[in-house]
């Protein structure tokens, strides 16, 4: 079970990316507390993924900083990262090894001891037992997806960063993904950053949303409170005020 | 096929890298055709001398241009979606092969024009006939080695499906017959000698020539018929 | 340090039994057996080879092999370097906490090992051939080295430990290079011109021993026949070339946004 803290898990403080003259991520800031289901919404191009290559020191800010459970991701990387979990867009895997290898290799390269039993563990939760010796390369889309989310799950981190997780999972995949999410969140009190625009798996899923467009922080707050400010009937509806809103 | 070799073909012209190939190669030959002919030398001297010179490193850059042709659609993972837009894979195949070999040829070209050009202006007494035997039998040598190399490393590729074991067997093969030119029975055998032995071989004995260029045809054409029926029924995990 | 002995060791194992290593392999052993046949044909006018007995056998060919381990080692470097990129397995790797320093540190120490292994294969590839065409004989002959028995089997390691140090400081140019480009290709089509346009700074007496490609040609040789002096400046300048193209590459790498 993740250990309980008294700060955010994770907290952006005005991150702000540019490339060249184009702003991509613009003065972003927002916190997560922990056990909270974070929907993280925005069209195409808002920054999104950008953010989580950010939070996971794949890419760079221009400015701002990252805190994951007190430790700046700029100057204390390791024990930030070493309590973060992640699929960042498409997983990616070494095609010519197994499920099992694959996953053995990012245990050994974690900070925490994960034993072989750990490996079998997750390989279980996300219903990929039967394939674990199988090339990755023989694996569809949503075999990654699972394959990706066990990785994720493997050293029992505070936050799992998720980025179009459910991208060609099947539909009973969806449910399991959907209530093993659930039951991380109020058991083990791991906190989810999760990036998707399956708004209606979204509602049903996260209890906070953000909102960004064109890099810029649109909405932010408990889920249930901003569809009653914006009388929204729904996480799609809101969704789509918020951003009419901000093109007024 | 067309399609095929039309998709490919706009690909290339988008990417600068082998139009910057290209500039490089005129630059060259012209430079060097100048300082050739400040040496007095005839004009068809200047053209024999200025394509020995290149003709190493012209090999080495064909690798690379045949490697980089077959081996892109690997790279950035865009097979599964060139391979269904195909009309066949048998058409896939031979538009890369059609395509790496046009602009291997192409690159042979721009240096025989503008060290042709450079040597004409330096000095007009050409004789165009031995020109014309030169250019023509120098091309005919070339495109068979060029045939034979693109159907030897598509080959590699498509069956170690490796784009860093496809570079290495490439430039190793091509560095394997650099060593056999220095063995003067064999160097008129080589492939990579045909552009410049070609025509000596011809004048000396036309059957040996012929059977040369025929054999180098021949394997070239073995080569992509074996490699298109392991791409026909190949599994691409892609 | 732990997580890149553990990325190191999975490089090796990879490496190892890859399809490059086996046809890197293949085409010594051509190189090899055609040197060997046409020495038999025609003796030391038409190989590289002056002596034909195995003892002998690799280390005269260290030299010759200047082209074929080049590109080699420029393909290796810079296979290990975008590979990871571009199939987007260096997330996998550095979203693990694993510093940016490490990482490439793994990646160097990766290059020297090949060099040394693709040193071991050519040695003991030379051997077989060696063997199957002459048989033992009864002296190695190397320049003014002459030696037999285990002692001529130590000076080959030793050149060939030498000749593989300089093959590493060419394969920390290779890696900064890589780090510039997307594909394997490009990196290694470069790294051939050079090593071909590298060859004539041979005809500059006074900066060539400051050339990368000299040491490649003659580090191995040097070390038996010039003095104390001039070998400790040409180890120097491949300590030179190594570690300025590897900071130089780290600090590329260190601070490289990486969208994958």
């Amino acid at each position: 079970m993740a250990e309980k803290t008294h700060f955010p898990v994770l907290e952006l403080k005005g991150l702000t990316k540019q490339i060249k003259q184009k702003t991509i991520v613009n003065n972003l800031s927002f916190s997560l507390q922990q056990g909270d289901i974070y929907g993280f919404l925005g069209p195409n191009g808002s920054g999104k993924t950008t953010t989580l290559r950010m939070i996971t020191r794949l890419v760079f800010p221009t400015s701002g900083e990252i805190y994951i459970n007190g430790h700046s991701v700029d100057r204390d990387y390791r024990k930030a990262l070493s309590v973060v979990g992640s699929i960042i867009e498409n997983p990616a895997f070494y095609l010519d090894l197994t499920a099992k290898q694959n996953v053995k290799l990012s245990a050994e390269l974690s900070d925490t001891k994960v034993g072989s039993s750990r490996v079998d563990e997750v390989l279980e939760i996300v219903g990929l037992s039967d394939v674990k010796n199988d090339k990755v390369k023989t694996f569809s889309l949503g075999m990654k997806q699972r394959l990706g989310l066990a990785n994720a799950l493997l050293c029992r981190p505070a936050i799992i960063i998720l980025d179009e997780p459910t991208n060609g999972v099947d539909p009973a995949g969806l449910r399991e993904m959907k209530e093993l999410i659930k039951r991380l969140s109020q058991q083990e009190n791991i906190t989810f950053l999760i990036s998707s625009h399956m708004l209606r798996e979204m509602q049903d899923l996260c209890n906070r949303v953000t909102i960004l467009q064109k890099g810029k922080l649109v909405e932010t707050g408990l889920v249930h409170e901003l569809l009653k400010d914006y009388g929204a009937d729904n996480l799609e509806d809101l969704f789509f005020a918020c951003i009419k809103e901000d093109r007024q | 096929m067309e399609k095929q070799l039309h998709h490919d073909f706009q690909k290339l012209i988008y990417q600068k890298r082998y139009l910057m190939i290209l500039v490089g190669i005129l630059l060259f030959s012209t430079i060097y055709t100048v300082y050739l002919a400040q040496k007095g030398l005839s004009s068809i001297e200047m053209l024999h001398i200025g394509l020995s010179q290149l003709r190493p490193i012209y090999w080495f850059i064909c690798c690379y241009m045949i490697c980089d042709v077959i081996s892109s659609d690997y790279h950035h993972k865009t097979l599964k979606t060139t391979v269904p837009y195909s009309k066949s894979r048998t058409a896939y195949i031979a538009s890369k092969c059609v395509l790496s070999a046009a602009i291997c040829f192409l690159a042979l070209l721009v240096h025989m024009i503008s060290s042709s050009i450079t040597a004409y202006i330096f000095s007009p007494h050409m004789e165009w006939i031995v020109f014309g035997e030169f250019f023509a039998l120098a091309s005919a040598g070339a495109l068979s080695s060029i045939f034979f190399f693109v159907s030897l490393f598509i080959f590699c590729m498509i069956v170690t499906e490796n784009e860093a074991a496809t570079i290495g067997f490439s430039l190793g093969t091509v560095i394997i017959m650099l060593i056999l030119e220095s063995i003067e029975q064999l160097s008129k055998y080589v492939p990579t000698m045909q552009m410049i032995t070609l025509q000596t071989t011809i004048h000396a004995n036309l059957t040996i020539g012929m059977i040369i260029i025929g054999t180098l045809v021949l394997l070239a054409i073995v080569f992509t018929l074996f490699t298109m029926s392991i791409f026909r029924r190949k599994d691409l995990f892609v | 340090m732990r997580k890149a002995g553990i990325l190191i060791g999975f490089e090796i194992k990879r490496m190892l039994f890859s399809k490059t290593t086996a046809i890197y392999t293949g085409i010594y052993f051509i190189n090899f057996m055609i040197s060997a046949i046409f020495f038999r044909i025609m003796g030391s006018e038409g190989t590289v080879l002056t002596i034909g007995n195995a003892q002998s056998f690799p280390i005269q060919h260290l030299q010759a092999s200047f082209l074929f381990t080049g590109i080699f080692v420029a393909i290796y470097a810079g296979q290990i370097i975008t590979q990871d990129r571009s199939q987007g397995t260096i997330k996998l790797i550095l979203t693990r906490s694993i510093s940016r320093l490490e990482y490439f540190m793994s990646k160097v120490v990766c290059i020297f090992l090949f060099t040394v292994f693709i040193t071991l294969l050519m040695i003991v590839l030379s051997y077989v051939v060696g063997m199957l065409f002459f048989g033992w004989g009864d002296v190695m002959i190397f320049f003014s080295v002459k030696s037999e028995g285990l002692q001529g089997i130590l000076i080959t390691m030793l050149s060939g430990l030498a000749f593989a140090f300089s093959y590493f400081a060419f394969g920390m140019i290779a890696a900064t290079v890589s780090m510039l480009t997307s594909k394997v290709s490009v990196n290694a089509a470069i790294m051939g011109i050079l090593l071909m346009a590298g060859q004539y700074f041979e005809v500059l007496p006074s900066v060539k021993q400051f050339a990368v490609f000299h040491q490649m040609l003659f580090f191995h040789i040097n070390i038996f026949e010039k003095s104390f002096v001039y070998n400790t400046v040409s180890f120097l300048v491949l300590m030179a070339y190594s570690v300025v193209f590897g900071m130089l590459g780290y600090r590329i790498f260190r601070k490289k946004d990486l969208y994958v």
